[in-house]
């Protein structure tokens, strides 16, 4: 009995406002028939108003692109198909930007499923497990042999994306607080991490993102510098690893395995 | 636990004082001047992350606060039972955290494995009885320790509910061992928009079982009308509200109490503000040494 009136209640709190169909859910309450559809809506505004600003707070800078009343509009599509599949608010819109970029009304913009994406990804990173960062010393006290087969182990919070436009500018002019630019075609790599407790955000040179890449892939160094070497041959290799170093991309060091790395 | 932090010399609550629910706003100001109030609140759901600048924050401002654990999406009320990971999470923060008070409310959320963020209406039957009663011995199974069942605000009521809600928690409380936690906001509201004594409601819950207790704000509305209150915990706690709490520390004693403000959030002077005007109510109470909760 418990169990079907959730199932009709759950149904009823995720359909449109204007949609009818509460019929159902009507007949169980008690409230002399007075206001019951009101008294319904009250708790389906709740839901959907409440879910629609946890997706406001996840994707600021997407709403802005977006605008506010288009933002909200997809974001009400968005609750009803794929509700939050967990009771924790934080870990909700982990496929927002895939849904998004299968958005009829927002096929034009492409760039807003790209937003959202990077912003998703920063979301992830401020909760991601503390690790401490690897130490850059470690590689003094290494032997010049051992260095090229070594490979890194991610910092949790460590997230790689490659985009189709330029989003960082945008991104960046919107923590400011100023007028968003559509974002420029053209790839750009953005590299999320959280070496403490604020979360950072560089773009890289093409030959730095291949190198970052094979690494969080666990190749090994001499592996990853071929890699950024074949996309930009000019690549200071010492100076980028060591800027993965000090920056906190990776937390551990292994040996690869010799030959498979 | 996470490296680096102690809870050792972590401050316990002993005697019934206001507390303020933690809210992010907040948050810096509590870190920088620590300013004085008997505890903090927070809703589990939003440390159950497994790191970040949230959880240590927590860490930190635990030092020097007793710290309450205060649920809103275990969905005591499922007919299909409680999510696993969701439980695990939570024993997870109850060790890490080592709260006064662990609760949770009686209401559901969660169905068919979709979250619906609001606390939703029960019919108060005997298989309700049956499926809370057995939610509850799972939960505090799992954490090792007792909780308490908040009272809900609701805007409708079902055709199928047979047992009073008073009624309905004094029985939860003596076949599942919970507490109570109060929430007088939640009486006025459900007594007004249910045509409801709120004092008798009161009067008819178990008072030794109650641990704590909540204040908030609510709006009013009409609908065809009659009054609709909407408990939305974005204002200051309402006259009415203030008469209920001082009547209902007549009836059961002072209990910790917590000043709950989660939309239209004041400047943090106001909330404290709050809480000191429960904490006068408390005072003009007989003191009385809290027992474990």
């Amino acid at each position: 009995m418990l169990r079907e009136m959730q199932t009709r209640f759950a149904e009823t709190l995720l359909r449109p406002p204007s949609q009818s169909g509460d019929r159902d859910v009507l007949a169980d309450l008690d409230v002399g028939g007075i206001g019951g559809a009101e008294r319904l809506a009250v708790y389906r505004t709740n839901v959907q108003a409440s879910l629609i600003e946890v997706l406001l707070a996840a994707f600021p800078v997407t709403a802005a692109l977006a605008g506010e009343k288009n933002f909200r509009f997809a974001a009400s599509r968005y609750l009803r198909g794929e509700p939050p599949n967990q009771a924790r608010l934080l870990a909700y819109g982990e496929g927002f930007a895939a849904w998004l970029a299968a958005f009829e009304p927002a096929a034009g913009q492409p760039w807003l499923a790209e937003m959202a994406r990077l912003e998703w990804a920063r979301n992830e990173a401020l909760f991601a497990a503390d690790a401490e960062p690897l130490d850059a010393q470690i590689l003094t006290r290494l032997s010049a042999d051992e260095i090229p087969e070594l490979a890194f182990v991610a910092h949790p919070a460590t997230r790689l994306l490659r985009f189709d436009y330029r989003l960082d500018r945008p991104w960046r002019l919107a923590q400011e607080g100023k007028t968003i630019p559509v974002p420029e075609a053209g790839e750009e790599s953005v590299l999320v991490r959280r070496p403490g407790l604020a979360v950072e955000q560089i773009v890289l040179s093409p030959g730095d993102a291949a190198m970052a890449a094979a690494l969080l892939d666990g190749r090994s160094l001499s592996k990853a510098a071929e890699a950024a070497l074949a996309v930009e041959a000019g690549l200071d290799l010492q100076a980028t690893l060591f800027g993965h170093l000090s920056g906190g991309t990776f937390s551990a060091f292994r040996r690869s395995d010799a030959g498979s790395g | 636990m996470s490296a680096g932090t102690s809870l050792v010399r972590s401050p316990e609550l002993a005697v019934a004082r206001a507390g303020v629910g933690l809210r992010h706003s907040h948050v810096q100001a509590f870190l920088e001047e620590r300013p004085e109030t008997g505890f903090l609140e927070v809703h589990s759901e939003n440390y159950m992350s497994d790191g970040g600048p949230r959880r240590r924050a927590l860490f930190e401002l635990r030092r020097d606060y007793p710290v309450s654990l205060h649920g809103v999406g275990l969905s005591l009320g499922s007919a299909e039972g409680l999510d696993p990971a969701h439980l695990d999470r939570l024993v997870r923060l109850n060790a890490d955290y080592e709260p006064f008070l662990v609760s949770e409310h009686l209401a559901w959320s969660v169905h068919q494995g979709a979250y619906l963020n609001d606390l939703l209406p029960l019919p108060y039957t005997q298989e309700t009885l049956d499926v809370v009663c057995r939610n509850i011995s799972r939960m505090q199974e799992a954490l090792g320790r007792r909780i308490l069942l908040e009272n809900p605000s609701s805007y409708l009521t079902f055709e199928a509910s047979s047992i009073p809600e008073a009624e309905f928690l004094a029985l939860v409380a003596e076949k599942s061992g919970c507490g109570l936690l109060l929430d007088v906001n939640n009486v006025y509201v459900s007594a007004v928009n249910h045509g409801l004594d709120a004092r008798a409601y009161i009067e008819a819950l178990p008072a030794a079982a109650v641990g704590e207790i909540h204040l908030a704000g609510h709006t009013r509305r009409e609908i065809e009308g009659q009054p609709l209150l909407i408990d939305d915990h974005g204002s200051r706690v309402s006259d009415p509200v203030w008469d209920l709490y001082r009547f209902t520390l007549g009836v059961i004693g002072p209990r910790p109490t917590l000043i709950e403000w989660d939309s239209a959030l004041p400047p943090l002077r106001v909330l404290l503000g709050e809480a000191a005007k429960a904490d006068a109510c408390l005072a003009a109470c007989v003191p009385e040494v809290l027992g474990a909760a």
